[in-house]
């Protein structure tokens, strides 16, 4: 699963930094509508782990389970209590107050299109959708639950263990695996719905106003948003410092990387009309807001994102059209989830491996990236890039996280035992780097 | 059915639908006006008839029900037609916020899906005539908290939007040289919706048709509040018509008790509209 997104992700990300690379970030160039629109075209299905294929009874299932107060301690929380339908699986506030009476530290996330997501929660801690879906439950501030509890409960219930066994058939049984396969299956259905934007990117010429076009010209140009709002969904999945005021150092505790101190995730920029306050801490307001935040009032320190632009001058015109265009990737009426078939992500992991030592990391993607190494060889990785990165291997078989890797820093992992690897950015998760080694025979 | 109201001249209102007892009444009112003698050389045939301002605002957008947005206002002079607007929103979120503080949502909701389906798309162009930045997703925000009946995100979504509109008052008040009477005369026009949503809401002496009976509490709260904003300054240049204006109001608010409306309707529409022609009458002495 994870080689099939990385794969998907390099392959975004390759697109979208082809093209900045092509001229849209440092000098101005003519608007290239059939380029833009193939970077943005929506996809033509919803990716799904093999091992969490979506069935009809999963996601029914998940979905019955998100509205279930009994998963709380105080069996009065349910994931929807925050994550409401009507304000886009979000609470229309900055931070949702929690179980001690204190606002929570950052702003409830919406939960559109996370069937794409890389890294879960504002600090990208959550490693996939499974994984995230546990933590809030146990969290004392959030729904304050036990899961050993909840699984009692729910298992004592006359219903629930046949909902479980019609989801599971595999494995028919109310386990706290299931429950986070249930959530998982139904949040990745919320898929956001087509917008005048996307009429746009199909090839209808008045689908946009002339202002929302001169915004989307200049998201993708001058404003530079593009860096970092790429693809169909507008996130590139990495977390930048986006230079907000405050003390959450968000990412950088997660990877003890203080580089990545205020670095957040990425949002998605479908559907916001309906999800204000913005950013992760819900301290904008409107999107003017943001677009003045980003204009006029980042503040600045070392830990600023090198993706983010050095300075942009916008006139208030500029500004109300990029308000325009950001208005184009909500619907009209309030949102409901679009219809896309699932489709299991079963790419192989080495269809295009080739024999590498040295990686490069310019441009935010490992090159190559899937390499074939021989047990006992060192593999060295070159950020030839402009911005810092963050080399991590997670699995059984090793685990090696690098400091900061600064512009010209070089990372050097020796791999001793046959395997297949991932190795990933912890600042730019969507950069992927898979390592096969095997012994000399093998080879 | 849908009355409107035909200006057929200084001093004479009348309204299409209207019981003649009604209009006789009201005619009464506007030949025999008590205290303050209106100044009849001076703005009331322009006032009645909407054209002090210079050119007309561009053809407004129909409506949809109560056509609050649309052929109303269509002909005010674009600051006046925009600055009706914002009042008639706020009117809407007057009543809306008094069913929601009563833990009435349901019940609220068309008052905060109105302003964008009935107000906003009539105000657009107005916006961009005085580079007031759009705030029609400040609308919808806002009409989503309501329908999520959520009061926290309600609470920060009004206050959002609030702000959006106090920047667009300060925006189309800045260019007018006589404020007061400019906020006057758009608490007449609100006042004159409001008469319109009263028809609506009123039927054989009993109010038939809650919402709109809201819609005219809120019109008509809003445009009291408005009016004592330049209270001050009105009494200023003449005391007895600024009294006579809020004896107008005071009349016109008896008629709304409580936002669940009585069983008896207070006043026929007839009756209604006459308050507000002594409230307009007062208008040429206070400009």
């Amino acid at each position: 699963m994870r080689e099939g997104f990385a794969r998907a992700g390099r392959l975004l990300a390759g697109l979208v930094l082809a093209s900045l690379v092509s001229g849209a970030a440092d000098r101005p160039a003519p608007f290239d509508a059939a380029h833009w629109r193939a970077i943005f075209a929506r996809p033509d299905h919803t990716p799904t782990p093999p091992d969490n294929p979506a069935t009809p009874e999963k996601i029914a299932l998940g979905a019955k389970l998100f509205d279930d107060t009994r998963l709380s301690g105080d069996g009065m929380t349910a994931c929807s209590t925050c994550h409401q339908a009507d304000l886009s699986f979000s609470d229309g506030i900055d931070r949702h107050v929690g179980h001690d009476g204190q606002a929570l530290d950052r702003r409830t996330p919406p939960l559109w299109n996370l069937a794409w997501g890389l890294s879960f929660f504002w600090d990208g801690r959550a490693p996939s959708l499974e994984a995230q879906a546990m933590a809030p439950i146990e969290n004392e501030r959030e729904m304050a639950g036990n899961l050993r509890t909840a699984l009692q409960v729910l298992a004592s219930d006359p219903q629930m263990p046949k909902e479980f066994s019609a989801a599971f058939p595999e494995d028919p049984a109310v386990t706290q695996d299931n429950l986070a396969k249930a959530l998982a299956a139904f949040q990745r259905t919320l898929v956001s719905p087509e917008t005048r934007f996307d009429r746009w990117v199909k090839g209808d010429d008045n689908a946009l106003e002339p202002d929302e076009l001169a915004g989307f010209s200049l998201f993708v140009g001058k404003a530079g948003c593009v860096a970092c709002h790429q693809g169909w969904r507008f996130t590139d999945e990495a977390l930048h410092d986006i230079g907000l005021p405050g003390t959450d150092k968000g990412r950088g505790p997660v990877l003890g990387v203080p580089a990545a101190d205020h670095a957040f995730k990425t949002p998605s920029l479908r559907e916001r009309v309906w999800s204000a306050p913005y950013m992760h801490d819900g301290s904008l307001t409107t999107f003017e807001d943001v677009v003045d935040h980003y204009a006029d009032r980042i503040v600045k320190r070392p830990t600023l994102s090198a993706d983010l632009p050095k300075q942009i001058e916008l006139s208030a015109t500029e500004r109300a059209q990029l308000v325009a265009f950001l208005n184009t990737l909500s619907g009209d009426d309030p949102p409901r989830p679009a219809r896309l078939p699932a489709k299991a992500m079963t790419w192989g992991a080495s269809v295009d491996a080739v024999v590498a030592s040295t990686i490069s990391q310019k441009d935010r993607r490992f090159s190559p990236g899937a390499i074939l190494m021989k047990a006992g060889e060192a593999l060295r990785i070159l950020n030839d890039d402009t911005r810092v990165h963050n080399v991590r291997v997670d699995g059984p078989a090793k685990s090696f996280i690098s400091d900061a890797q600064n512009p010209g820093d070089t990372v050097n992992i020796g791999f001793d035992q046959p395997g297949q690897y991932d190795v990933i950015c912890g600042i730019h998760p969507d950069m992927r780097l898979s390592v096969t080694v095997s012994t000399a025979r093998a080879r | 059915m849908k009355r409107r109201k035909i200006w057929a001249g200084l001093g004479t209102a009348v309204m299409v639908a209207v019981p003649a007892a009604s209009q006789a009444t009201m005619m009464d009112v506007q030949t025999r006006q008590p205290g303050v003698e209106a100044k009849a050389d001076q703005a009331l045939l322009q006032l009645a008839q909407h054209q002090g301002h210079g050119a007309a605002a561009p053809a407004a957008t129909s409506g949809g029900e109560g056509d609050e947005g649309g052929a109303g206002g269509a002909q005010l002079p674009p600051a006046l037609h925009l600055y009706r607007g914002i009042e008639m929103i706020r009117g809407h979120l007057l009543v809306g916020g008094e069913l929601i503080e009563a833990s009435r949502w349901a019940d609220a909701l068309p008052h905060f899906l109105h302003p964008e389906g009935e107000i906003y798309a009539s105000i657009r162009d107005d916006l961009k005539t005085f580079s007031i930045a759009p705030f029609q997703v400040a609308l919808k925000s806002l009409s989503q908290t309501v329908k999520a009946k959520n009061k926290e995100a309600y609470a920060r979504a009004r206050a959002a939007l609030e702000e959006r509109l106090a920047a667009a008052e300060t925006a189309v008040k800045a260019k007018e040289e006589n404020g007061t009477y400019f906020v006057l005369e758009t608490a007449l026009e609100v006042l004159q919706q409001a008469a319109d949503e009263y028809a609506e809401a009123v039927e054989k002496g009993r109010i038939a048709n809650v919402v709109e009976y809201q819609d005219a509490r809120g019109f008509v709260m809003e445009a009291d509040r408005l009016v004592g904003t330049v209270m001050p300054a009105a009494t200023a240049k003449n005391a007895d018509a600024a009294k006579a204006v809020q004896a107008s109001l005071a009349d016109l608010k008896a008629v709304f008790p409580s936002v669940t409306p009585p069983k008896q309707a207070v006043k026929d529409s007839g009756d209604f509209l006459s308050t507000i022609a002594k409230f307009e009458l007062q208008l040429g002495n206070l400009r």
